[in-house]
């Protein structure tokens, strides 16, 4: 009985039935098989997170984020007035995450790869890539950097998934897709 | 145990404790406790029988590789380009 | 109670005074038992107001209901997880603590006033910090990272609640430790014990992490301290708030084994396979903190991967270990009854109508199934991209500590108002229904959350529609009727909750006192004739042969073989990044 000390002094040397080894024997090799799939996709698959991160003031991550839009803004989203940035392929593309907007909105070409910069002017915000479904956390402090490359064309939102204030669900951001030699 | 002086109940112990004490030092085997002697408990039952061992061993773990390396790793960040 | 030996033991100074429980023959000190009562009953009430809290986040999300303001409904939310995922929790966490040390062990209880100033400093902490949300200028969420800041009365309830839980620990090591010297027991220490000796030691870890972090965040707030590293909180903050969930997988079970023992007079299949299992959850369990941070800037894939994989996986060899032993010893006690047709009579003639019996079982079905197998596949590393701060996140958590261990506190309750409070459960036909509708309704919450967040529903998110943002995203319509499934689910599980507060605080305040006459149906319906029979000892273990056990575990280890896998085919659909 579980509520009673085991009944001989000397349990550990019981023996124990063969279908409870048997299933302790599948719960550990599974576990490593679990285990070394993390390993594996770090060396085999596509999708692993960034280890590039560095220290960075708060004020000074606003102003690259801001010179960088200057530099390649190619419109303003609709009626917001929000600019549009159009990075190179292979380069450096920022967004900045605070309360409550992610800026600038992007566009990328489909199949090109961008290092994406993610960091915080105030709070912890979350990146949310939807419909997609990529998840980052973003510090304030820490620059991040993402190589990302689209798969697919479209419209894609941002949406901020770290509670950060009674105006956290009216946090949204973009990410525009196109075709290589498009858009613009 | 601490109000061990003021317990009419073990009174006693002082003069049981010599008398064990003077067995142990005279080197006598008793034929009794030779014929029996109490079974080796297992290592592994000793470590589970041992609450405080399993404590320090339950603090220290997490403690070392989740927080100490953690904020390690955190103090190394870099400055960004 | 005339019938009811009442015994004094004496110890030098010390006195302490005992009853002998009629049914299980165990010493039961009434200081201990006076904790207990307090604590349990401290716990309800906290879970009563926590439901209510969940309830209205429910609605809210909701699409077509929206019943709070957004300011309200993050306020709540922050209240919900407060109340239900602390308080509820480690008040009846220490009513665990008392029963599997003093009670099971037939000992006096340690210190009992500083177990009351325990209880009292959590139950002034307790109070403080939901004075500080309801106030509003601490709507901070449960996890309050930094830089969001609250009011400095929250973090110090906290705090006052922490230290008061951690003194509830020592006062268990304590009456370990007298049991040990007064030789109330022989040999090692009960199972039950043992898994709740697990939970007082992650316990201590848990807290002391939580003082660690939220005493330079309380100076931070009143203005001592100028700046809290965001990651470095984050880091420790969730030794806290995640270790004390792992608490609550040690303490829950432990019940499963102190109810399947009670209630079909279980006995566990190996001493040394159960134990070894819960040294696993006491060496690694703790390291799955890091779950929280799969997805953090500046912590290396090697700190990572270690430790969300709790050490290779070996905390999780622990629990799939219990998943198997709790039923298989079931099964052998079942069988010994004269359950013995086919693979499973067993269990279709297990103690279904008694609340206790059924509550455990849903446990440990619904905690290995929904809980378990998404804690894993969320706590990959890179599955977690797919998963992290999306409504997976409560989804999986309401499977751990909703179906699971608020599920097996409230079955282990209808033993512990017989067995302590010495009353009849009033109205035992409700009772019985009780576990299954709560269980069911959080087993929805559960999968219609983790529904909607494979979709990339965002957590702790007012709007689905995103109504008033300049850029708003519109997920798939399948995500609202997921949020209405939620919503349904959980006005059932509020109902099953309601039930429960309801049929406890009534059994105990005008239930039928319970003295030897009536302790056998007191505990509800069992498989053995009389109570008395199913807790004392019979036979050796022998050669156990159990089809049963083995049908369940290679159906759940088929599911979580398949959960696991399919999940990495979505993730290689992702955009590609490094």
């Amino acid at each position: 009985m579980a509520i009673h000390s085991p009944e001989s002094r000397i349990w550990w040397n019981e023996p124990v039935a063969r279908g409870e080894l048997v299933w302790v024997a599948i719960a550990f090799v599974w576990g490593l098989i679990m285990f070394f799939m993390m390993i594996y996709w770090h060396i085999y698959g596509k999708q692993n997170l960034s280890a590039v991160v560095g220290r960075v003031d708060p004020e000074v991550y606003v102003g690259k984020v801001e010179a960088f839009t200057e530099k390649y803004k190619v419109r303003e989203e609709g009626e917001t007035g929000i600019p549009v940035a159009k990075p190179e392929a292979g380069g450096d593309a920022y967004m900045v995450a605070r309360t409550f907007e992610w800026w600038p909105v992007l566009e990328l070409e489909k199949g090109k790869s961008y290092k994406l910069h993610l960091s915080s002017a105030d709070l912890q915000h979350g990146f949310s890539l939807q419909p997609t479904n990529i998840n980052i956390q973003v510090h304030p402090g820490l620059e991040h950097v993402v190589t990302v490359t689209p798969n697919e064309s479209g419209t894609f939102g941002v949406v901020c998934n770290e509670y950060c204030g009674l105006g956290h669900h009216v946090m949204g951001g973009r990410i525009y897709v196109v075709e290589p030699g498009q858009g613009g | 145990m601490i109000y061990i002086k003021d317990s009419p109940a073990l009174a006693g112990t002082k003069s049981q404790f010599v008398i064990a004490w003077e067995g142990f030092m005279a080197q006598d085997p008793q034929p009794e406790t030779a014929v029996a002697p109490p079974e080796r408990i297992p290592f592994m039952q000793r470590l589970l029988d041992n609450p405080f061992l399993l404590l320090f061993l339950g603090v220290v773990i997490p403690t070392v590789i989740y927080i100490l390396w953690g904020v390690m790793e955190i103090t190394q960040i870099p400055l960004a380009k | 109670m005339s019938s009811v030996a009442i015994e004094s033991r004496t110890l030098g100074a010390i006195a302490a005074k005992f009853r002998t429980c009629p049914a299980t023959g165990l010493k039961v000190d009434l200081a201990a038992q006076a904790l207990i009562k307090a604590n349990a009953v401290a716990a309800v009430v906290f879970l009563a107001i926590g439901g209510i809290f969940g309830l209205m986040v429910a609605l809210t999300r909701w699409p077509a209901v929206h019943l709070l303001s957004s300011d309200m409904f993050y306020l709540v939310l922050t209240a919900h997880g407060l109340d239900v995922l602390l308080l509820w929790i480690i008040f009846f966490e220490m009513a665990v603590l008392y029963f599997a040390s003093a009670v099971i062990l037939s000992s006096r209880i340690a210190a009992p006033r500083w177990a009351w100033v325990g209880f009292i400093l959590m139950v002034i902490g307790g109070l403080m910090t939901n004075v500080a949300v309801l106030q509003g200028e601490s709507t901070v969420m449960f996890t309050s990272y930094p830089p969001l800041k609250a009011q400095p009365h929250f973090y110090l309830g906290l705090i006052l609640f922490a230290v008061g839980a951690l003194i509830g620990c020592c006062v268990f090591f304590g009456t370990l430790v007298i049991a040990k010297e007064e030789r109330t027991y022989e040999g090692s220490i009960p199972l039950v014990t043992f898994g709740a000796l697990t939970a007082a030691i992650i316990a201590v870890f848990t807290i002391a992490s939580g003082a660690i972090i939220l005493i330079p965040t309380f100076l931070w707030s009143v203005g001592y301290i100028s700046n809290i590293d965001t990651l470095t909180y984050k880091l420790v903050w969730w030794a806290m708030g995640h270790s004390s969930q792992q608490i609550n997988v040690s303490a829950h079970v432990s019940i499963w084994y102190l109810i399947a023992a009670v209630t079909v007079g279980a006995k566990p299949l190996s001493e040394k396979v159960s134990r070894t299992a819960f040294l696993m959850y006491i060496l690694f369990l703790q390291l799955a903190s890091a779950h929280h941070l799969l997805v953090e800037p500046g912590l290396s894939s090697e700190w990572k991967i270690v430790n969300t994989s709790y050490m290779m996986y070996l905390a999780v060899m622990g629990s799939m270990i219990h998943g198997m032993t709790v039923p298989g010893s079931i099964e052998a006690a079942q069988r010994k009854s004269g359950f013995t047709r086919g693979a499973f009579e067993w269990l279709r003639k297990a103690p279904w109508g008694n609340p206790a019996f059924a509550g455990m079982f849903l446990s440990l079905v619904m905690f290995g199934f929904i809980g378990g197998i998404s804690g894993v596949v969320l706590g990959t590393e890179q599955l977690n991209i797919m998963m992290h701060n999306t409504l997976y996140v409560p989804g999986h958590f309401h499977g751990t500590v909703v179906t699971g261990t608020t599920l097996a506190f409230m079955a282990v309750t209808y033993l512990v108002v017989p067995l302590i409070f010495q009353r009849e459960i009033i109205w035992p036909k409700l009772a019985r229904i009780q576990p299954y509708l709560f269980g069911i309704g959080a087993a929805g919450i559960s999968m219609f959350m983790m529904g909607a967040g494979t979709l990339g529903v965002a957590r702790r998110h007012w709007d689905l529609a995103m109504t008033d943002a300049a850029l708003p995203y519109g997920y798939p319509p399948i995500a609202s009727l997921m949020l209405g499934l939620n919503g349904l689910s959980a006005i059932m599980a509020a109902t099953g909750g309601a039930l429960y507060v309801v049929i406890v605080v009534a059994s105990i305040l005008f239930g039928k006192k319970v003295d030897e006459t009536n302790i056998g149906t007191a505990l509800g319906p069992m498989p053995q004739r009389v109570v008395r029979d199913a807790v004392t000892k019979y036979g050796n273990a022998g050669s156990w042969h159990l089809p049963g056990t083995y049908v369940l575990v290679t159906v759940f280890f088929g599911a979580f073989v398949l959960y696991y896998f399919v999940n990495w085919k979505y993730l290689s659909e992702l955009w590609p990044m490094q």
